[in-house]
């Protein structure tokens, strides 16, 4: 798996940024659409990438996302300045949610965000430090007809 | 008529008007349109018929193509379908009445209201609404053509959320063409308002074939109806309220009141719609009432000089005239318009991307970055001056060996 990615391209993200939030993911579908990606797949890529910019947006101070092509498989590296989660299993439950009022407020922080993630990728991996940050990185695999 | 399957677009220009000034360039949603040597040039299969073009075109040299209404003489029998739209166009003191009758004296036996096929349309879709529970949500519907078109090349995500339900000018054509069967030499006719529907009846999507012999352009026939003297007295159908109002915008929501339906009018807007559509940040929807043009066909864009806001208010008031909800033939012969053969595609209709940078994802990768490449050396003013929509799509042309890079004025500069 671990041939060079074929495209890199990062997306700086600001926290609390809730008006241009979503405009990193819009981006990275409009690069796999140009790509020929199937719409399947362009589809999950889209709806995690979307969750992970709004994680990032909601929850810390500043991020970049990062998306990388392989010829087998589509990686993307959320990776953030922020609090860090502090019980991650819980995290992962549906419907748990530690979202600020504000963000609630807007229709976020129902609590999907990750699991979201978990069932439209195939891997999921989150690395993250009270105080410093997290890293969230999903990979969705090109198996299916393009 | 027969099919056409090369027949992609309707939308010609007069090379000897054009004067290369780019406002087309800039108004095309599907970035469909470059300026190559001082004259407009188009990309025929980015291009979706919508005709922002030809309502921007300050030289008057882009127009669609048409059929010439001599062909009706190779019929015995003609019958003509106005679009749904026409009580809306202002000519001048003649009234809508004088209008049919005027059209009809072109060799027209019968004249009927497109509305008629809306009315039966919005009828079959109520009816999906209520009893396919597991149909596609939120539905786009088929009756706009450049939005099905849009679908094709830009949002292969979304084009299982087109309905099976056929173009409401088809299904009433279907049905005349059933119900009159036994004339021997009849010919059937749509006069259109728009590029959209003139390549829908040439190249009918998810259709076999057409129900129609021929197709008219508003602009052609506007000044003919003007000067005519001689009033025909050819059969005219009418419809009733819900035909006239599904013109324009918020027509079909007004009749769909039962169900969650958003009315959205304009290409950009749609596109945007469409955008967040395909992102997933759109809540739920049972039905998109989308039209290319503003207000609605309303807005229709072969009558340039025509205001469209006054075009929303003429057709309003026509709705008030209107006695009834839906047209007579509607009320008593339903069940012959809900027939399958008349109301549902034949075909599935398959997107046709125009956005790839290569069919191999290795090369449209490499491709990618060398735009970006590009990019990056560009002024990103978006200013057309080369001939492309944006300096995006520049660079894209150059890597693709379509234009040379030295045709950016800012480039150029730099280099000497």
């Amino acid at each position: 798996m671990e041939n060079q990615p074929l495209l890199v391209e990062s997306f700086k993200i600001t926290g609390k940024d809730y008006e241009n939030g979503g405009e990193a993911s819009s981006k990275i579908k409009s690069i796999l659409k140009k790509l020929g990606i199937s719409p399947v797949i362009i589809k999950k890529v889209s709806i995690c990438a979307y969750e992970s910019e709004m994680n990032i947006v909601i929850y810390a101070f500043e991020g970049e996302i990062t998306l990388n092509v392989y010829k087998d498989r589509i990686k993307v590296v959320a990776k953030d300045v922020g609090p860090g989660i502090e019980d991650l299993e819980l995290a992962m439950k549906e419907g748990y949610s530690t979202a600020p009022p504000e963000a609630i407020e807007l229709g976020f922080g129902a609590g999907m965000g990750l699991p979201n993630i978990k069932n439209n990728s195939d891997r999921m991996k989150i690395e993250t430090e009270i105080g410093k940050g997290t890293t969230l990185t999903f990979e969705v695999d090109l198996n299916e007809k393009r | 008529m027969k099919k056409d399957e090369n027949y992609i677009n309707s939308i010609r220009t007069i090379r000897e008007k054009c004067i290369g000034c780019t406002h087309c360039l800039r108004i095309c949603s599907t970035e469909a349109i470059r300026v190559r040597n001082r004259k407009m040039e188009l990309y025929d299969l980015k291009c979706i018929d919508c005709g922002e073009c030809f309502k921007v075109c300050p030289t008057g040299s882009i127009y669609s193509f048409y059929d010439n209404i001599d062909i009706v003489k190779k019929f015995d029998y003609n019958i003509l379908i106005v679009p749904n739209i026409l009580p809306s166009v202002n000519f001048g003191l003649l009234s809508y009445e004088d209008v049919i009758k005027r059209l009809s004296s072109f060799g027209f036996n019968e004249i009927w209201e497109e509305g008629i096929g809306n009315e039966a349309y919005l009828i079959a879709l109520k009816k999906t609404l209520k009893e396919k529970k597991d149909t596609i949500k939120p539905i786009i519907p088929t009756s706009c053509p450049a939005i099905v078109r849009l679908l094709q090349v830009n949002y292969p995500l979304l084009i299982n959320n087109l309905t099976v339900i056929n173009l409401p000018l088809d299904i009433l054509g279907n049905y005349i063409k059933e119900k009159r069967k036994n004339i021997k030499s009849f010919g059937l006719f749509y006069l259109s308002t728009y590029p959209c529907k003139i390549t829908a009846l040439k190249n009918p999507l998810g259709l076999k074939s057409s129900p129609f012999n021929g197709v008219f352009s508003l602009s052609d026939i506007y000044k003919k109806v003007l000067v005519e003297k001689n009033e025909g007295s050819g059969e005219f159908f009418k419809s009733g309220k819900v035909g006239v109002s599904s013109g324009r915008r918020g027509g079909e929501e007004d009749f769909l009141e039962d169900f969650k339906v958003i009315s959205i009018d304009g290409i950009w807007n749609i596109k945007k719609f469409f955008d967040e559509m395909e992102e997933e940040k759109i809540p739920y929807f049972d039905y998109i009432d989308a039209k290319a043009c503003s207000l609605g066909c309303v807005g229709g864009v072969f009558l340039k000089n025509q205001n469209f806001l006054l075009n929303f208010y003429n057709q309003r008031e026509e709705e008030k005239r209107r006695k009834s909800l839906m047209s007579d033939i509607i009320e008593n012969d339903i069940d012959e318009f809900l027939k399958d053969e008349s109301l549902l595609l034949t075909e599935k209709i398959n997107p046709r991307p125009q956005y790839l940078l290569s069919e191999n994802m290795d090369l449209a990768a490499k491709i990618f970055q060398e735009v970006n490449t590009i990019y990056d050396l560009l002024p990103k003013l978006d200013c057309g001056s080369c001939g492309a929509p944006s300096c995006r799509s520049f660079a894209e042309d150059v890597v693709l060996n379509k234009i040379k890079l030295t045709e950016c004025k800012f480039i150029e500069e730099k280099n000497l």
